[in-house]
Parts: C-alpha cells; sequence; structure tokens
C-alpha cells in the first residue's frame, strides 16, 4: 500500500521460536514456531488490526516488539534503529516510545498500588523532577478518570475503569506506539464502546500509531485502517479495513469473517464452517499452514508454504489458490 | 400451565452479604416451552446466570437462597425440594453446560469416565452399556475417533474439543431442559460457530429446550427463538427474537445494541450508554436504568415501572410506553 504517513515501525521477517527441551540434559529436540517469518508496517497515526484465533501468535509478535519474548531471527526497526540488537541500555531509552496496553485488566495493574502511582511510576523514571501529581492528574481527565480515584486502589476499581489506568499509563510515557493487546475483550458490550471510543479519541489528540491485537473482527474491523490476519504463527492476508467485506479471498480469512454471528436473525449468510481445529504448533503441516482445514487444498498445498503475494496496493495473500477462489465467489 | 416445560414466576434470589441484601434475582419469570430456545441476555452482574443456577438450585447457600416464586418444571416446583429429589433432576432432565470448559471438567478422570458417571448415576444400566454408550455420545457431539478419545484426560485436548466433552455429559441422559451458560464465550469465533451448529443440529434431534445465557447478542441472534433481556436483576424487555431485533423498546436494549460494533457499517464513533450499571446493593429507587436513559420521565425515579404489554408475547418494563392514566 501506498503510506500516506511515514513508518514509525516495521517488522522484517519475525520469527519467534521457543525450543522444546527433554531429557536430564535438556536438550533441544524440536521448536515451537510460534511466530514465523512475519513482516509488516505501522504507520504514522494509523491502526494496524492484528486478528487471529487463540494460538496463532499474534500476542507473541507483541511481546516480541517490546521484547518480553525474545525473538529468534528478524528484524524491528523503530527511528532507524533495529530494536533487536541494541544495547540494553539503548534498548531502555527506546522503550518508553512503545508502551503496552494488556487484555486482563484485573491482573496487569499491582494490586497494591494506588491509581495514582500505578500511572505516575512511568512519570517518575523517565521525567523525574516534573511535578509528578499535576501531571498524573492531568493523564486521568484524558482518560476520564475523576480525580478523587487518585488514592483509590486497583481492586476498588470497575473492569472498565481498571482498562482506563491502564491506558493512562501507556499514555504517561508518551509514547508513539501503542501496542493493545485484546484491550476489551474482558469488557462487558457497554464497556467495550467506551474504551474503543476513548482510545480512537487519543490517537487523534496525540498523533499515536496503534497495533490493535484481537480475536474480534467486528472490533477490529471499527478500529483499524488495515488489517493483517495471523494463523499459525503466520501472516496469511492483509487487506484495508474498509474493504473487509468484499476483497477477502484467503479460505481462513473468509470463514473467520463468515463465523461472526449475523446482528439481526434470519439474515444468515451462507456460513462456512471450518472442520476441525487450528493445528499445535510444534508440528505444523508442512507446505500451507492451513491445508488442514482448507476446502480449496490442492497437492501444491501440501508441499510448498505460500508466501504473501501482492494482489494489489492494499491487499496481499498467502495462498496458492487465490485466483480460483476470486473467480470462484464472483461466479458464484 | 402444564403446557410449559418450564415456568419461572416471580423467582426471587437474594444474597445476604455483610454490606446488605443483594437481590441477584428480582421478580424473574420466563417460560420455555418444549423444543424452543430462550436466549437470556444481559452484561455481567445482570442476574442471568443467577435465575439460570437457581433452576437446578446451585446458588451457594449461604449467601444466596431462593426467598419467594416457584420454577415449575413439568408442572413440578423445583423450589424447596429436598436434595435426593434435586439429584435426581440435576443432570437426567435437567443438564447444564458450564462457560468454562477448562475449569468445570475433572482433570484427573478421562472424558469416557466423566460420561459414564451420569449414565451410572441415573440410570439402571450396566457398567458395560454405560461404555458404549459414552463412546456414542462422543460420536455424536462430533468428536472423531471416540473409541480412543473415550480414554483421554481433559489436558490431553483442545478447549473445543473439552466443550464437546461438556455437552455429551450433559446430553447423556436425554434431558428435556438443557442450560448453557455462555457455552462459547471461552472458545475462537471458528469454534463458536461450530458449537453453536452443534447445540442447534441435537436440539432438533432430541427435542430438547434450550436456555441459552450469553451477552453476545451475535449468539441471540444466531440461536434464539425468545429472548429475555436482564438489568440489574429484573427483566427488561422479553418476546420472540424477531421483536426484540427489529422492534426494540427498552432504552437499555436500543443502547446496548447501538454499542456493538458491527462489521456491515461505518460509524467512527460507537454511542455508548453513559454511567455504570448501578451498585446492587443501592439501587435506584424507581426505574433500574434511569441514572442511565436519556429519555426518563419524572415518574421513572419514583416508582418502578410496570410490565407493558406491546403485543402477544413481547414486553418491557419502561415507563415510555403504555397508557398509566395519567401517570
Amino acid at each position: 500500500m501506498v503510506p500516506e504517513t511515514p513508518t514509525v515501525l516495521s517488522v522484517k521477517n519475525l520469527k519467534v521460536y521457543f525450543p522444546v527441551k527433554k531429557g536430564i540434559f535438556k536438550r533441544t529436540v524440536g521448536h515451537v514456531k510460534a511466530v514465523d517469518d512475519v513482516s509488516f508496517d505501522l504507520y504514522r497515526g494509523k491502526t494496524l488490526g492484528l486478528v487471529g484465533e487463540s494460538g496463532c501468535g499474534k500476542t507473541t509478535v507483541a511481546k516480541a516488539i517490546v521484547k518480553l519474548v525474545d525473538a529468534y531471527s528478524g528484524q524491528i526497526i523503530c527511528n532507524g534503529q533495529d530494536l533487536l540488537a541494541l544495547s540494553p541500555g539503548r534498548l531502555r531509552k527506546m522503550r518508553s516510545h512503545i508502551q503496552m496496553i494488556f487484555q486482563d485488566p484485573f491482573s496487569s495493574l499491582d494490586p497494591k498500588m494506588t491509581a495514582g502511582n500505578i500511572i505516575g511510576e512511568p512519570i517518575k523514571f523517565q521525567r523525574p523532577g516534573s511535578d509528578l501529581e499535576q501531571e498524573v492528574l492531568e493523564y486521568m481527565e484524558i482518560t476520564g478518570l475523576r480525580k478523587e480515584l487518585y488514592k483509590r486502589y486497583p481492586h476498588e476499581f470497575s473492569g472498565g475503569q481498571r482498562q482506563r489506568i491502564g491506558i493512562a499509563r501507556a499514555l504517561a510515557s508518551r509514547p508513539g506506539i501503542i501496542i493493545a493487546d485484546e484491550p476489551v475483550s474482558a469488557l462487558d458490550v457497554s464497556i467495550q464502546a467506551k474504551v474503543l471510543n476513548l482510545l480512537k479519541k487519543l490517537q487523534k489528540e496525540f498523533d499515536l500509531t496503534y497495533l490493535f491485537i484481537t480475536h474480534d473482527l467486528s472490533v477490529v474491523k471499527h478500529i483499524s485502517e488495515r488489517i493483517a490476519v495471523m494463523y499459525l504463527g503466520g501472516i496469511v492476508e492483509m487487506f484495508d479495513a474498509k474493504e473487509i467485506k468484499t476483497k477477502p479471498v484467503h479460505p481462513y480469512t473468509r470463514a473467520l469473517i463468515s463465523s461472526i454471528p449475523s446482528a439481526l436473525p434470519d439474515r444468515k449468510n451462507d456460513q462456512i464452517v471450518l472442520k476441525g481445529e487450528i493445528p499445535s504448533p510444534l508440528n505444523a503441516p508442512d507446505g500451507c499452514r492451513f491445508q488442514t482445514r482448507c476446502p480449496y487444498s490442492t497437492a501444491v498445498c501440501k508441499q510448498i508454504r505460500p508466501g504473501l503475494e501482492t494482489i494489489d496496493a492494499t491487499h496481499q495473500v498467502a495462498c496458492h489458490n487465490w485466483q480460483k477462489i476470486a473467480h470462484h465467489r464472483e461466479t458464484a | 400451565m402444564s403446557e410449559h416445560l418450564l415456568d419461572i414466576k416471580d423467582l426471587e434470589t437474594w444474597f445476604y452479604t455483610d454490606d446488605g441484601i443483594v437481590k441477584g434475582c428480582d421478580k424473574v419469570s420466563y417460560t420455555v416451552n418444549r423444543g424452543e430456545t430462550l436466549a437470556v441476555v444481559g452484561e455481567s452482574g445482570s442476574g442471568k446466570s443467577v435465575a439460570a443456577m437457581s433452576i437446578l438450585n446451585l446458588i451457594p447457600d449461604p449467601p444466596g437462597r431462593i426467598v419467594g416464586g416457584q420454577i415449575l418444571f413439568k408442572g413440578q416446583d423445583l423450589v424447596g425440594l429436598c436434595r435426593e429429589d434435586m439429584q435426581k433432576i440435576r443432570g437426567n432432565s435437567i443438564a447444564m453446560i458450564f462457560q468454562e470448559p477448562m475449569t468445570s471438567l475433572n482433570p484427573v478422570m478421562t472424558a469416557g469416565r466423566q460420561i459414564m458417571e451420569s449414565i451410572l448415576l441415573h440410570q439402571a444400566c450396566s457398567k458395560k452399556t454405560a461404555g458404549t454408550r459414552a463412546v456414542e455420545l462422543l460420536d455424536l457431539v462430533g468428536i472423531p475417533d471416540p473409541g480412543k478419545r473415550v480414554h483421554e484426560y481433559p489436558h490431553q485436548m483442545s478447549g473445543g474439543m473439552r466443550q464437546r466433552v461438556m455437552i455429551a455429559i450433559a446430553l447423556a441422559c436425554r434431558p428435556g431442559l438443557l442450560i448453557a451458560d455462555e457455552p462459547t464465550s471461552a472458545l475462537d469465533v471458528t469454534i463458536q460457530a461450530q458449537i453453536l451448529r452443534l447445540i442447534k443440529s441435537l436440539q432438533q434431534k432430541l427435542g430438547m429446550a434450550v436456555i441459552m445465557i450469553t451477552h453476545d447478542m451475535g449468539v441471540v441472534a444466531e440461536t434464539a427463538d425468545k429472548v429475555a433481556v436482564m438489568y440489574a436483576g429484573r427483566i427488561v424487555e422479553y418476546g420472540t427474537a424477531t421483536e426484540i431485533f427489529y422492534n426494540a423498546k427498552h432504552p437499555y436494549l436500543e443502547g446496548l445494541k447501538k454499542s456493538i460494533p458491527n462489521i456491515d457499517n461505518d460509524l467512527d464513533e460507537l454511542s455508548v450508554i453513559r454511567g455504570i450499571v448501578p451498585d446492587p446493593l443501592n439501587l435506584p429507587r424507581g426505574c433500574r436504568f434511569e441514572p442511565r436513559c436519556d429519555r426518563c420521565l419524572d415518574i421513572c425515579r419514583e416508582k418502578q415501572p410496570p410490565k407493558v404489554w406491546i403485543n402477544d408475547g413481547h414486553y418491557t418494563c419502561c415507563w415510555l410506553y403504555g397508557d398509566h392514566h395519567g401517570a
């Protein structure tokens, strides 16, 4: 795609392998290929949505970017530097630039710290000497937390409020990039809408770039400009969020879209129900990762793993048979 | 009256906590007929699970207790039934599937033995027949290679597989009523589609009624014949699925539907319901939704709204509708 805004982060051929150890000498007997050759770019002020089912490696991608897990190989380039090759000291300076919001607002806040202390902690380290309380109150106001909540502890807050604390804490580092890992999945729908609106508002206000990770396609469609679909450690398709109904051709993306329950009864679209389940990444199939569940799989899928192929400026797909599928859909 | 399989009348389940009484379920009534699906929707804390747990008397006591109302199952009142009689119903004519397939199976028993357990408990048959039945059931819920899987433990299975085992256990005694408490919330969308489809096809095959408890309007649209919408312990709207989706009346339900991001439309901002769910210990005196409602009237602050019938089988609890004789 032709970016309208500059690239702020680019992930190149990222691989994250977890060794599997066995025996008394803990010999490495194999690898769980949690993330296997993933590349994408983040554009300034835009949102990339990363969707996939549990175990597809989407969270591992996020953790590798903020270096909560070590990558096996690849590059993560931010401001001209490869984060994976930086020395710990220089990396620490970069850390405030990329912040993360976690899924579970119940376990990602220290229960023994007050809301004010949680939000203030990054300020204390990164900008010592600034008026801590004043700044914290500002961030609380921005995220919609009343100032009398400053001295309260996490257990006194509701789920939605806790997620706001998590967002305020991330903002307090003045980041350019925020990685949000399922930030609304643990919330009720009416609260979810509020947090999504808040994230959108903040993006405009602070010119933030989001990597938004979720399993919910309706949410990702709402918040992102572009969507990348992951399956078993790899990206299978990337497209513009606006074109979610028309563009996708990868059989997995289409099955995913069709399994979203319809918003209204008796408006059943022809649902594609996938057979079986996502295979274990410990022994991912040779060839195409999706071939074990794919209704279109052919002999070539069993042997050669398809790479991401560019269809047009905004659309890439990793499938040998996409032309056939696209044609099939047009005629159907 | 006996035409309904399950008829809940003015059920009141209260929790006696240290801080006061929480009315988890406040005068809830609904009916389920043979072979039909009732969806109970609501956000966390709305009392949707409390009502369902009350049916099988699974409310922890203390602090919870059913203080009023009737639960008629095939004409028999389940409230106040003695333990032995309740056990004959539980897992036999009424079965339940829980949300967490990871935690509701016994980790040290094989799938087969867990299925056999309920067959042996409720039906007079030999272990051998129960064993064959277990294999048949696993086959019925679509587990490949059931003869082998029957000897496996829950940790050897995936989430979707475990939920299938849960369903097999629930179906072991051919229940007339299946209560499914958020059966797919912990599962991925493609697996959710499989499980919903499975429940539906089994329902048609076995003619059982289903109470589907969920927070997901999508699941409701997919499965329900009738819908009860709950808010802060009460039913605020009740009707057929078509009525609930195309002719919703209650401001809460309207707000809820608008706040869900939809793949079919492009909105810059989602509309939201302002405020939060009221503290169950300190509920508003009048309508419970009044503090968050954009269309509230003076009377809403004073008195709880009555049931207003929109048409046959569809009612809402809101002062905005109906004739209140000058109120």
